[in-house]
């Protein structure tokens, strides 16, 4: 008999530490997802913006992790002949940090309006959204085709 | 049999114990606007109610409201369609935002506060608000309501 309670003793310890031992494992390196991205003409949402129009910027954020998320970046770049980064025009190449709809969160809707300065180059552009969360995971869709043409 | 049965039930305690919750969506708050209805007309200067109603199973956290023009009648998906103007270029388009805290320890809430859209010679026409609702472990949901100003 009192070998028996020590076997329940043991086996339950056992499932104890398996319980915490396999439970253990915050994750923190699953990069968040954005989702329903899009770009458009704030007027008619067409995706041609003519110069001093706006530029609706819409898409959601999703923290896959244990974490939440933390900031954004938006960067609307045209495509110079040149091919160099350094001689893109960028309508927009800013950090959203502290936005109290969006820090701390694990889900969040963004829609940002982004005038196109009067000096813009006419032509196609490409929008790129990056959303880091807490832990310094990020993600970009530098490799989605989310595009806009800016006209006289 | 005790044995085979105690051993089930702790290889069970496991891998119950480690099922996780994947962030996704299930656990956004409800929103119900009740006031304005959507397509309502405001006046400038003519205080209104704001009025909507929150659930979330984890209590709530913030509403941000802001409001923009929608002259050329663009679309944030779950907008009723309204009657609207004729499409016009902004001139002097009124624009604002609020955010106000809910109370954490409440799983449903009608939250309601009273605004006055400042008369100052701002254009007329179709507007939409932008309705942010985050809940007590950060989950947002979004919705939209389009209103006239008058």
């Amino acid at each position: 008999m009192k070998k028996n309670v020590l076997k329940s003793i043991q086996l339950t310890i056992l499932a104890g530490v398996l319980v915490f031992a396999s439970c253990d494992k915050t994750d923190t390196t699953t990069p968040p997802e954005i989702k329903n991205i899009a770009a458009t003409n704030h007027d008619d949402n067409t995706t041609v913006i003519p110069r001093g129009g706006t530029i609706s910027v819409n898409f959601e954020a999703v923290a896959k992790n244990d974490g939440r998320l933390d900031w954004y970046h938006i960067e609307i770049h045209d495509h110079p002949e040149s091919g160099l980064v350094e001689d893109e025009y960028r309508i927009i190449d800013d950090s959203f940090m502290d936005k109290v709809t969006f820090k701390g969160l694990k889900n969040a809707n963004v829609h940002e309006h982004i005038i196109v300065p009067a000096e813009a180059n006419l032509g196609a552009y490409h929008v790129v959204i990056t959303v880091v969360d807490e832990y310094g995971n990020s993600v970009d869709t530098e490799d989605v085709d989310v595009s806009i043409a800016i006209i006289e | 049999m005790k044995k085979t049965l105690y051993i089930t039930f702790l290889i069970t305690l496991v891998f119950l114990g480690c099922i996780k919750n994947d962030g996704d969506n299930q656990d956004k708050p409800e929103i119900t606007l009740l006031s304005p209805a959507p397509c309502d007309t405001l006046y400038f200067g003519v205080p209104f109610t704001f009025q909507i109603k929150i659930s979330d199973k984890d209590g709530l956290g913030n509403i941000k409201m802001g409001i923009h023009h929608n002259y050329g009648h663009h679309q944030h998906s779950d907008h009723e369609p309204c009657s609207m103007d004729e499409p016009k270029t902004a001139v002097n388009p009124y624009f604002n935002e609020w955010i106000f805290a809910l109370p954490s320890e409440e799983n449903e809430y009608i939250f309601q506060t009273e605004i006055t859209f400042v008369d100052n010679g701002y254009d007329i026409g179709d507007y939409h608000f932008h309705i942010y609702v985050t809940d007590n472990v950060g989950y947002q949901s979004f919705t939209s309501l389009a209103v006239k100003l008058q």
